[in-house]
């Protein structure tokens, strides 16, 4: 319970999400972000899709903008052939990729898109890895996505004591 | 430079036919005498526009003419015409009390602003003027601004003002004459309407006698003018007027106090349109004569008559008389004047709508409007009765005219609009009788029913059978018709409308109603949500099966908040087999308890006292607006049908015999004493209705049922026959009763029929304790005889057809009216023991189905199941006429329109029903029917009772008074009777016992368990309180339709519903796929209602509705949050394995900070697995896969997810349900999945048929009896996860089961959001 956050995804305006500060760490994950101190790894976000860059089999690229700001987004689609899954297990990663797929075929420009990962960086901006995508149809998403934003950060990311 | 003025002929434009506006005069500067401000409002409404006259068909605004146009002619007053030599009107127009302007070419009627009566007659110069053509009469002039010609111009007049001839022949010289001697100075107050009355000359003393019927030798045209006049010095001498007119100037000296009549009659009568413009000025008329008048042979008043000598004297200058005595209106009935713009006019002038807000009503035929009401016009309404109604629904202000108010148009319209020109016959019949203040009732009523009801009783006018019915006679001006307005106007003072504006209600077209109570109703909604909004949601969500649901809101409004009175024919909806009531412009479901058995479906009811229930889903700020307005004037008499939620249900609750309510059927008017004489001197059998069976479908295709299906009831008949008296008390003879009167009813010849109840003869109590064992064995009947009847003449035989031994003297009250009843001597006769050798009555007691074809449906709603009804023994009835033999079951008997069912109740002797049920204090019982409206304010609900079999005791047709032990007799023999073919209810220490070892209602399987494929248990009656309904869709899982009653569950196909009920504070499951006929209306939640024969599946604690199973409604309460608030208290216990409750929403981070806090709501997504067990729930049971295709095989007894919420990642344990919905096993596998390689579906269907994730899981499951799936990898990230599959069984698991159940996995965590409910479990 140190990082009561880092294993949470956590819901953030974009705004808040480009303004996460990258903490260089020792512990064996790679990368965490820092937001008044409290140490974060997963996030998600709503918005509308504005770009998509697909390169079939490697990566899909877009952006998502939930109104505040437009979040970076790659999901990568080369689980058959990148050496970092091939120590994981096929069937896993084959249903993985084919989820990977399927998300890269729903994400379309103009869709709300809910997406859920891990944050990276990619130079020098925040970014999501994206875990899983969902294409919502309500059209009450996003707002509900920002009282879901504004609700966590009021009662639960501003009160959570900053760890050392 | 001013264009020169085009001069037009009245005959070129009647001859044009067109609406036109000739106002371009008032943009120049022209002579005239005076511009009012009004007028000055005209030139700007009537400002020039281009125009495009020709190309405009139906213009809105008067085509104006861009150049100056004037017409020349003469202004004269109508022509008099006699009542019987009208010749002349019909070329003019119907009331013939119009100025006239001819200019040579043709006549017309005229109307003019600020008239001055000086150029009566003259030739005058219209420079701005409207004209609407008129159909027949040819048009209408409405004259803006005039001037005099030149030649005219210059005219010498007098300053004090000017003098008139009231007739053509007057002369100045003849004015102290001895007869027409008589002057009045005073303000004029009011006008009658002109009338034709029948006058007889009097005798030589100048004797008149109005109305008279013994010599009408000729009529007299005229009208009535009062006069306030001063009593002072100045104003009773003699001297000349012109003296008088000096003294005018001093007109604060004067008080006009005195009121004097003064009879326009004769020539003057066509003076009737100066009069009326000159209301409120002080006019001096001279040369009157002073006349007794006798209005038939009753009335004789003292009144002024204008003679051939008669002058009217004008001031030229004077301001309106201003009575001292006017007071602040009330809107009690006061009289007053009103000055308003016309919005609207309906109903053929009846109705006007000034302001939006205010409703001019026109009652009277005598009364004509003003040709010039047309909507736009700026009218002034002198001597109208304000009417404050204070509906609670909307501010309105009615304004009731009456022979004394005159209209006067202060402004012409600038619209195109019809001019009211002729009343309806209607109007002319009937409209003038009533008085406003019940016009109200009166003209809405003929809205409505005037579209379709009334066709059928055209011949006598249902409004005026409903105002005859309803309304007191003092309400009706028949001396109208009688003696003409002489008599209202002489005699009394006032017209006698002030002072009687109390209660008016108002009837409205249904459709119009069902718009207003939505628009009530949401605006109710969106001030409780206005309220709430700050707290919390405030649509609590219901959980069922791990599935969240909306629950809808019913609110109940009484009559009084609404303030409508409904009026309508009750029918049976041929498509629902609901009671409506039905009306020209819609229906209503409505809830009749205490329905009487006379009611047809050609009854017309009014409903004054009525409950209303609306429920639904609200849909807030949804057309708020547009509902507003379904009230409005236009929309009432216009007719606007507004959209209407279709999601809505509503309905009407009320009760027709309750002595307390006012609703009634009046027409036709039942007479008393009619059900008395039908059910006299009869014989009856006696027959409980054990059960009803709901609605046939009837499904596309089926040609066996080509016609309606038929409905269905059970019925015992008992061995009990009923022979009810003649008043006399004998019973009358029947083959059963034996010929001679029984010695047993001798008492019965009593003066009245109370007394020979009191002197009934006492049987002994131990003697009948010691009978009651006996009754319903025929070997023992003789026993029963010696001792219950030990002065009857023994038989010796109890099967022969003497059975004078088995019969009990017993009284009947007998509702014959609503409030009246009477009471006669009756015998019960005991036929078990094969009563006559004819056959026609049964041994014993016998169960009967009794059909119901659609004309006699309206039977079918009469009866309530575990009710008695008798009906009437005749030869050959169906009753008798079935195969004689024991306990047949089964039999069919057709209900024929012929048959008339009463329903019956028992009660004991020392309780008497009174005889006159209007002077008896409401019954202390738990369910009398006159303080059924229970209110609650701890919860602020209403409880409303449905008609059942308690309530229907209450209020019986008949009501039979037995001895105390003979009832414990019947009761016995009625209670062995339901033991043998009645199946048993369930009691409620059943019910306890039956629940005790219920530890988790919600967790168990929608359908029978594991050793039971096909529903199986015993038919019982489940009576409890309805928490809540959803609907379930065919694979068991819950539709989230969000309105439960509305749309889908009750579409008209059978779908499967979920009905929890609260039985002994335990919340039980009824499951059952039923066609939305079978409830009746206003299920839902917040009932009390039984479930008769659902079928008890004992072993799952559920309950399942079957195609036989019927509810009955005891109790409707409202329902918002409140109700599930308190089944959550009821079921907090359950903690977890609580089914439903709302529960208040969180974070998963503060229920981790706070463990104390029960359940929480979250919203959160799957992210990971962490182990789950999967086990095959039927393995044991070897039965073909057809069979075990309906059940759900697969048991998750171990689930464990991590939930993420955004606050804290969470792992939460579910239970079966909960994790199958997780897991979306309801969900169909994606095309896509067939396709990839990445599991095989050896064995499967692999047809286009899309099968679900369950029935894949499944087909699994029947090689394996467990299956566990762990995660190893990351419970944070759901693509890092490691999943390991093994089973417990020896057969290894192939690849792409195991892929198959991998995918199952993953498919959960990328999934959307789910609500969930958990608490802490450390």
């Amino acid at each position: 319970m140190d990082h009561p956050l880092y294993n949470t995804h956590v819901k953030l305006l974009a705004s808040d999400l480009l303004s996460l500060t990258p903490v260089p760490s020792s512990n064996p994950n790679p990368v965490s972000f820092s937001r008044n101190g409290t140490l974060l790894s997963r996030a998600e976000t709503v918005g509308t899709v504005i770009s998509r860059d697909l390169r079939p089999e490697k990566y899909l690229k877009f952006v998502v903008d939930d109104g505040t700001a437009c979040v970076g987004c790659i999901l990568w689609l080369n689980h058959l052939s990148s050496p970092y899954f091939s120590r994981r297990c096929a069937p896993d990663v084959r249903i993985i990729a084919q989820a990977a797929n399927r998300f890269a075929s729903e994400v379309k420009l103009g869709a709300v898109a809910r997406v859920r990962g891990r944050i990276t960086m990619y130079r020098s901006e925040v970014q999501i890895t994206v875990s899983d995508v969902v294409v919502d149809r309500d059209p009450n998403a996003e707002i509900l996505h920002w009282l879901d934003c504004m609700r966590l950060a009021r009662r639960c990311y501003d009160v959570v004591a900053p760890r050392k | 430079m001013a264009k020169k003025p085009r001069i037009f002929s009245i005959a070129e434009l009647i001859h044009g036919g067109r609406p036109l506006t000739g106002a371009d005069s008032l943009d120049s500067d022209l002579r005239r005498p005076s511009i009012s401000p009004q007028s000055s409002l005209s030139n700007q409404s009537t400002r020039p526009i281009p125009s495009n006259s020709t190309s405009n068909p139906n213009p809105r605004i008067l085509t104006p003419l861009n150049y100056p146009a004037i017409i020349d002619g003469n202004l004269t007053l109508p022509a008099v015409s006699d009542g019987a030599s009208s010749s002349n009107s019909s070329i003019r127009c119907f009331c013939n009390s119009c100025f006239q302007f001819s200019d040579g070419s043709a006549t017309i009627c005229c109307d003019i602003l600020d008239l001055d009566p000086f150029i009566i007659g003259k030739k005058i110069r219209v420079l701005a003027w409207n004209f609407i053509p008129i159909k027949r009469v040819g048009g209408f002039l409405e004259i803006i601004r005039w001037s005099f010609p030149d030649s005219e111009n210059g005219r010498p007049r007098c300053l004090d003002g000017d003098s008139f001839p009231l007739a053509p022949s007057s002369s100045r010289g003849c004015e102290n004459s001895s007869k027409s001697r008589y002057r009045l100075h005073g303000s004029l107050e009011s006008v009658s309407p002109i009338s034709v009355n029948p006058c007889t000359s009097g005798d030589s003393n100048s004797r008149s006698t109005t109305g008279s019927n013994l010599k009408p030798s000729f009529n007299i045209r005229g009208f009535l003018v009062r006069i306030l006049v001063c009593e002072c010095r100045l104003c009773n001498s003699k001297e000349s007027f012109t003296i008088l007119n000096c003294s005018v100037q001093e007109q604060n000296a004067h008080n006009f106090t005195k009121p004097v009549i003064v009879y326009f009659c004769v020539s003057a009568s066509s003076w009737h349109p100066v009069i009326v413009k000159l209301i409120g000025k002080v006019v001096t008329i001279s040369g009157l004569k002073k006349k007794l008048v006798y209005i038939g042979n009753e009335e004789s008043i003292l009144m002024y008559v204008t003679s051939e000598k008669s002058y009217l004297h004008v001031p030229r200058f004077q301001e309106k008389f201003v009575p001292g005595n006017q007071t602040y209106v009330e809107g009690k009935g006061e009289c007053g004047s009103y000055t308003g713009i016309v919005k609207g006019v309906y109903m053929q002038g009846m109705v006007v709508e000034l302001d939006h807000e205010v409703w001019l009503l026109l009652t009277s035929h005598l009364f004509t409007a003003p040709h010039s009401l047309r909507i736009g016009a700026l009218i002034s309404v002198k001597n109208v009765h304000f009417v404050n109604p204070k509906f609670s629904w909307t501010k309105m202000l009615i304004l009731g005219a009456c022979y004394k108010t005159s209209i006067t148009i202060e402004c012409f319209s600038p619209f195109v609009t019809g001019v009211l020109l002729l009343v309806s016959c209607f109007r002319k019949k009937f409209a003038d009788t009533l008085r406003f203040l019940s016009y109200t009732q009166y003209l809405l009523c003929y809205y409505l029913m005037s579209m379709t009801i009334a066709r059928c009783y055209q011949r006598e006018g249902l409004v005026q059978i409903y105002a005859n019915s309803q309304l007191p006679s003092s309400m009706f001006l028949s001396s109208v018709n009688k003696h003409g307005i002489f008599m209202l106007l002489c005699k009394h003072d006032s017209c006698g409308c002030e002072g009687r504006s109390g209660n008016l209600m108002l009837i409205v077209p249904i459709v119009t109603f069902i718009n207003h109570c939505h628009a009530k109703w949401m605006r109710m909604i969106q001030l409780e949500h206005d309220k709430t909004l700050q707290k919390e949601n405030l649509y609590s969500l219901l959980l069922c099966e791990g599935r969240p649901y909306d629950q809808s809101i019913r609110k109940i409004f009484s009559s009084e908040d609404i303030g409508i009175v409904l009026i309508g024919n009750l029918k049976i909806s041929p498509t629902s087999g609901r009671l409506q009531l039905v009306d020209a412009t819609g229906r209503i479901d409505v809830i009749v308890p205490d329905l009487p058995s006379t009611w047809n479906s050609n009854s017309i009811f009014e409903v004054v006292d009525y409950n209303l229930i609306i429920e639904g889903m609200p849909r807030l700020a949804d057309n708020l607006e547009l509902l507003d307005k379904c009230f409005s004037c236009r929309s009432i008499f216009n007719f606007i049908p507004l959209a209407r939620d279709e999601n809505l249900t509503v309905y009407v609750y009320f009760h027709l015999r309750n002595t307390a309510c006012r609703n009634v059927s009046f027409y036709p008017r039942i007479e008393f004493g009619e059900d008395l004489e039908r059910l006299e001197s009869q014989t009856y059998h006696m027959l409980q209705v054990t059960h009803k069976f709901p609605a046939l479908e009837k499904f596309q295709g089926d040609t066996a049922m080509s016609d309606p299906p038929s409905m269905f009831a059970e019925a015992v008949i008992l061995s009990w026959n009923l022979s009810v008296a003649r008043k006399d008390g004998f019973v009358h003879a029947t083959k059963n009763s034996g010929d001679q009167p029984k010695k047993c009813m001798e008492h019965c010849n009593g003066k009245n029929d109370q007394e020979h109840i009191s002197k009934r003869r006492k049987v002994d109590h131990a003697s009948s304790r010691e009978l009651s064992g006996l009754v319903d064995i025929p070997h023992n009947a003789e026993r029963l005889r010696t001792c219950s009847n030990s002065d009857v003449e023994p038989s010796g035989k109890h099967s022969c057809c003497n059975c004078t031994s088995h019969e009990i003297p017993a009284s009947a009250t007998i509702k014959v009216a609503k409030n009246q009843s009477v009471v006669r001597s009756v015998i019960l006769n005991y036929s078990g023991s094969n009563l006559n050798g004819h056959g026609l009555c049964r041994r014993s007691s016998h169960k009967v189905f009794l059909e119901f074809k659609p004309e006699n449906f309206h039977i079918y709603q009469l009866l309530q199941i575990g009710c008695y009804y008798i009906t009437e023994h005749y030869k050959e009835d169906s009753f008798c006429n079935f195969k004689d033999s024991d306990y047949v079951s089964g039999v069919k008997v057709l209900a024929s329109s012929k048959l008339h069912l009463w329903s019956l109740s028992l009660t004991p002797d020392d309780v008497l029903p009174p005889t006159n049920l209007a002077n008896c204090p409401p019954s202390d019982n738990s369910c009398h029917i006159g303080g059924d409206v229970v209110s609650s304010e701890a919860y602020n609900e209403l409880c409303l009772q449905m008609p059942n079999r308690d309530c229907l005791e209450s209020c019986s047709d008949v009501s039979l008074c037995l001895p105390a032990n003979m009832r414990d007799i019947l009761e016995v023999n009625m209670s062995e009777l339901e033991e043998r073919l009645i199946k048993p209810a369930v009691r409620p220490e059943g019910i306890a016992e039956l629940f005790s070892c219920i530890g988790d209602v919600a967790s168990a399987p929608l359908l029978p368990n594991i050793n039971f494929l096909l529903p199986e248990g015993n038919l019982v009656s489940l009576r409890g309180h309805v928490v809540t309904v959803h609907g379930v869709d065919m694979h068991g899982n819950s539709q989230n339709h969000g309105d439960p009653l509305g749309s889908r569950l009750f579409s008209g196909v059978a779908t499967t519903s979920c009905f929890h009920v609260m039985v002994e504070h335990q919340i039980v499951k009824v499951v059952g796929s039923l066609s939305k006929h079978v409830f009746p209306p206003g299920f839902g939640p917040g009932v009390d209602a039984t479930f008769h024969r659902v079928l008890e599946l004992r072993s799952q604690n559920k309950w399942m509705l079957t195609p036989v199973s019927f509810i009955v409604i005891h109790s409707i309460k409202t329902v918002n949050k409140s109700c599930s608030e308190k089944c959550t208290s009821l079921v907090s216990d359950m903690k977890l394995v609580a089914s439903l409750g709302t529960f208040s929403s969180g974070l998963i981070s503060e229920l981790v900070q706070h463990p104390d806090r029960e359940l929480m709501r979250f919203h959160c997504r799957v992210v990971a697995v962490n182990i789950l067990v999967f086990t095959n729930c039927k393995k044991d049971v070897h039965l073909p896969l057809e069979f075990r295709s309906r059940q759900h095989q697969i048991d998750i007894p171990i689930a464990g997810f991590v939930l993420d919420d955004g606050s804290f990642p969470c792992c939460c344990w579910a239970n079966a349900e909960r994790a199958s919905t997780l897991l979306k096993l309801h969900e169909e596998l994606p095309k896509g999945a067939y396709k990839s390689n990445v599991w095989t579906l050896k064995g499967f269907k692999m047809d286009n048929t899309r099968y679900t994730i369950r029935y894949h899981l499944e087909r699994i499951l029947e090689k394996h009896d467990t299956i566990t799936v762990k995660n190893f990898g990351s419970l944070f990230d759901s693509s890092c996860q490691d999943l390991v599959v093994s089973v417990s069984s020896d057969n290894t698991l192939s690849g792409s089961d195991e892929n198959f159940l991998r995918y199952v996995v993953f498919n959960a965590c990328f999934g959307p959001f789910w609500v969930s409910s958990c608490a802490l479990w450390n």
